[in-house]
């Protein structure tokens, strides 16, 4: 169990960096693909079973091929691809990063906050279901009216003419 | 078992999200990045979720990944969008307003 998350953790990681440096488009869709997989075993490993498998559908399944179909209708050119030009950002986004990282992890470490592990079994799918449509039916809602926004807002902006 | 280390997992790929936002130029390598930091913070979610034994944590989880695809796609509708009218998706070129 406990060397499966750091198996994962580690794959997941080098999966950013090299979405970091990553030259061509769809390598870089594809490490990202590669976090997000790994994001779901680790959600596995912590016993949210249907998180993990809607993870897979929504993310690595349709976003995904979302980013993809952008990418085969956008020409880019190789320039587009470097990184950003100003030396000043150059300079400090590494630093800024690693600041971020240091200071979240100090305070989460400050609350010392034990993550259990799943020993076996799933979550209760039942009480899931319970809480998105009693206490969360409100939001869930909303949720609802944004997808049609969204959708709504795509095409507006995306199409030639109205 | 108990452990903190998805929380600091999700710590590390939130700020391999920031850096990788401030460094690249691509308009949709930018967007990867934000669902990279809002794949993190589903992991804290769920995460936190299980330390306290309270599964609404997991129900927020399920709304980013609806408010995600709505983000992708508008995202990327302003991205095709950009690449129509000054074709290019450098964010560097994209100075109409002088900024």
């Amino acid at each position: 169990m406990n060397i499966s998350f750091y198996i994962f953790g580690a794959l997941a990681i080098m999966g950013a960096v090299m979405l970091l440096f990553q030259k061509n488009p769809v390598s870089a869709a594809l490490s990202l693909l590669l976090v997000l997989i790994s994001t779901a075993c680790i959600y596995i490993l912590l016993g949210a079973h249907l998180l993990a498998f809607l993870q897979i559908i929504l993310y690595a399944g349709a976003i995904m091929v979302l980013f993809v179909i952008a990418i085969t209708i956008i020409p880019m050119r190789e320039s587009d691809l470097n990184l950003i030009k100003s030396p000043i950002a150059k300079l400090l986004a590494i630093p800024a990063g690693i600041i971020l990282i240091w200071e979240l992890i100090s305070v989460g470490r400050s609350f010392n906050l034990q993550v259990p592990f799943a020993t076996s079994g799933s979550d209760d799918i039942n009480a899931l279901s319970m809480l998105i449509f009693d206490r969360f039916a409100l939001q869930f809602e909303l949720i609802s009216l944004l997808l049609l926004t969204g959708i709504v807002g795509a095409i507006l902006i995306a199409k030639r003419r109205l | 078992m108990l452990t903190q280390v998805p929380l600091f997992l999700s710590f590390v790929l939130f700020g391999i999200g920031v850096i990788g936002f401030l460094l690249r130029r691509n308009i949709i390598i930018l967007l990867m990045f934000i669902e990279l930091m809002l794949n993190a913070a589903n992991l804290a979610f769920v995460s936190l979720s299980k330390t306290i034994g309270d599964m609404s944590g997991q129900v927020y989880v399920m709304f980013i990944f609806a408010i995600a695809a709505a983000e992708a796609g508008v995202g990327l509708a302003i991205a095709i969008l950009i690449y129509r009218q000054l074709k290019t998706t450098d964010v560097d070129k994209i100075n109409n307003l002088r900024g």
